[in-house]
């Protein structure tokens, strides 16, 4: 079991008034699954992707990684597997907008001690891979909603790392570009990396085996069927 | 597999973090971005360490100045004058100018009273002159006295000798004088053996002094020194009755004496005029250790002094450091929280903050320093005095500048390194 949540709540505090966005949420993750997550706006999806990278907290519940609760782990431990266990994309991109594409996908890897040529390297190398090693010196400022969204993509990809989450991934991405994110997402997959896409359409949800339904802070919907990719 | 290498079975704990070379580029990085506000941050630092170096530079170039300009004046020197107020720096050296009031019997009273105690008493009577030679003319101090000036106020020709009790006796036209006088009236010329016009009067220079160094105020470089009765009779011009000179410097034979040697002239002198009550004396003596204590003492209050109101400033950088620190912070909420979701830890954060706001406050040093230097050349000049560089005062400076940097840093980085991710994320 890669990640397991077990009655996670998350109640945000807001000048004075609380709101419920996650009311009691149990999911369990295989090594190797991909799978999307899927609802309305506001339904809390967001909210659960930022649970499971560990850049949040639950209000309630446990949250298990590799079988290990999360709430044991110290600030640095988190730090350490945001690094490198988790790869996540934002919905929002959160480019560094100081930085150029191949230093903004840099930056996880200066975090995990890589040395800056060989960091610079495999930056571009992924660039490339996401189709955008012609804008490698752009500041974000210069880039079009798509492009961002491939260099956080990139970035997400840097350490390699296990778990990739990806909030509405193919967003901003006309519909091919969007398939060659997904074709991509799946060959990582076949790879062994876990995958988790928060999404709003269909056709990429398609994609996955396994579809998790969010409404109102609750899953409504766990399904998995035969075909489509992943395993 | 080396640890830094991405890959699958990535345990739950482990290492990672930034180096510091890492860590001082990203704070390098973000001082360029906006140089101005960076610039302007640091001056505050910048303005610190320059005055603490400027100061303590001209402040001790004073009191070297001070000490050499009193040491080289003679030694165990006592200097009977005009009744003062005050007994200020540099007493017993500068009431030159004023009149002449001491009556020149004074000095053969002193000199036949205490023959064993005073090894040399030298009474000088002064005024500006003209002083041609040729075509060449210039103004300057000419001062009568005795022989024994030249061993009680340091004033040996370098060439030549100083003129004798027989060419006081006999009021010879003769002088001896100044290097700067030498050099300027003389150009190029040997003085000695030449005659120069004082005051419309033909001197014969007998001796050249040595060069005393600048000393602005009563440099010895460009006075002439004549047998005092000359000068009373030839250059003052004396109208009838006692002879007056402005001062009488008195040597002591013995340094451990000087002060006992003082407390008995003015018992001496004031009895010669038959006053008792110590007000109404109408003369002083000043002892030249009085004179250095009291410099030194002066300057030590005023570069300490000057030093806490630099430590101020350099402390008031430092809350400037502070403010736009914070400010920083809260600008970059958006980019700490990236940085935290990507993979750094608070120390990783608390210590870009703090690399940022110490490479400030050392560059401020830095430049500081340079500014100090400079500000300590220009003050120095203005009031001519040769600053001495203390490395000493600089890296005090400096490094109380890095310490600023720091401890000023900290409160906004610790802030910075707590944020939570998300809440991070989130600020617009
Ligand atoms: N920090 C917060 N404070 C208060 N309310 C919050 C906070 N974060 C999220 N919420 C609320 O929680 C709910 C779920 O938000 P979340 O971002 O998870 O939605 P989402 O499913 O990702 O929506 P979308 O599809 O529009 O991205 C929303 O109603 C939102 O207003
Ligand atoms: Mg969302």
């Amino acid at each position: 079991m890669l990640l397991e949540l077990k009655g996670v709540k998350k109640v945000y505090q807001s000048g004075g008034v609380s709101f419920p966005a996650l009311r009691g949420v149990d999911l369990r993750v295989e090594e190797g699954e991909m799978l999307s997550i899927m609802g309305p706006s506001g339904s809390g999806k967001s909210t659960l992707l930022h649970l499971l990278g560990l850049l949040d907290r639950p209000t309630e519940g446990e949250y298990l990684l590799l079988g290990k609760p999360t709430s044991a782990l110290s600030e640095e431990e988190r730090a350490y597997l945001r690094n490198r266990f988790v790869g996540f994309v934002f919905q929002a991109f959160f480019l560094l907008p100081r930085l150029s594409a191949v230093e903004n996908v840099e930056v996880p890897m200066a975090y995990a001690g890589i040395p800056r040529q060989e960091r610079h390297r495999r930056a571009l190398a992924l660039l490339e891979r996401v189709g955008l090693l012609d804008k490698a010196k752009s500041l974000p400022n210069q880039l079009s909603g798509g492009q961002r969204q491939r260099v956080a993509i990139a970035r997400a990809l840097a350490l390699n790392p296990p778990l990739l989450l990806a909030d509405e991934p193919t967003g901003a991405l006309d519909s091919k570009a969007g398939e060659e994110i997904m074709a991509l997402f799946q060959a990582l997959n076949r790879d062994g990396t876990t995958v988790i896409i928060v999404t709003h359409e269909p056709l990429v949800a398609e994609k996955t085996r396994r579809i998790v339904r969010v409404r109102d802070g609750e899953i409504v919907a766990d399904e998995r069927r035969g075909q489509g990719g992943g395993r | 597999m080396v640890a830094a290498e991405p890959g699958k079975g990535v345990g739950l704990r482990g290492k990672v973090g930034l180096s510091l070379e890492e860590v001082v580029h990203i704070a390098l990085r973000a001082i360029a971005t906006n140089p101005l506000r960076s610039a302007l941050t640091a001056l505050g630092v910048v303005i610190g360490v320059a005055a603490v170096v400027a100061l303590t530079m001209v402040g001790q170039g004073t009191t070297q100045r001070i000490t050499s300009l009193l040491e080289g004046l003679g030694t165990n020197l006592l200097t009977v004058g005009p009744a003062q107020g005050g007994r200020g720096p540099g007493g017993g050296l500068v009431r030159f100018g004023g009149p002449a009031t001491l009556p020149l019997s004074d000095a053969h009273a002193i000199r036949e009273t205490f023959p064993q105690e005073v090894v040399g008493v030298a009474p000088v009577a002064q005024g500006n002159f003209q002083l041609k030679y040729g075509v060449n003319n210039l103004r300057a101090t000419v001062v009568g006295t005795w022989p024994d000036f030249a061993q009680v106020r340091n004033a040996d020709p370098e060439r030549g000798s100083f003129f004798t009790q027989e060419d006081v006796d006999l009021r010879r036209r003769v002088a001896v004088i100044g290097y700067g006088v030498a050099q300027d009236l003389f150009v190029g010329e040997d003085p000695l053996g030449q005659r120069l016009r004082i005051g419309g009067m033909p001197f014969t220079v007998v001796g050249v002094l040595p060069d005393k160094g600048d000393q602005g105020f009563a440099s010895v470089n460009y006075q002439v020194f004549v047998p005092l009765s000359t000068y009373l009779q030839r250059l003052a011009r004396l109208e009838a009755g006692e002879p007056k000179v402005n001062a009488i410097y008195v040597q002591g034979a013995d340094r451990n004496h000087l002060k006992e040697l003082q407390e008995r002239l003015t018992q001496f002198l004031a009895e010669r005029r038959g006053l008792v009550d110590p007000s109404t004396y109408d003369f002083s003596i000043t002892n030249q250790q009085d004179a250095l204590q009291s410099v030194n003492q002066t300057t030590l209050v005023m570069t300490l002094f000057l030093g806490g109101v630099a430590a101020i400033s350099l402390l008031v950088g430092g809350i400037g450091i502070m403010n736009i620190m914070l400010v920083s912070v809260t600008e970059r909420t958006r980019e700490i929280g990236v940085r935290k979701a990507l993979g750094a830890r608070p120390k990783d954060i608390l210590a870009q903050f703090l690399a940022e706001s110490v490479v400030l406050s050392v560059g401020g040093g830095v430049l500081g320093v340079g500014l100090g230097l400079l500000m300590a050349r220009l003050v120095g000049q203005a009031i001519g005095v040769s600053p001495v560089f203390s490395p000493l005062s600089a890296g005090v400076a400096f490094l109380f500048a890095i310490f600023v940097g720091g401890f000023f840093g900290l409160y906004p980085a610790w802030r910075a390194a707590r944020l939570d991710p998300v809440e991070a994320l989130r600020y617009e």
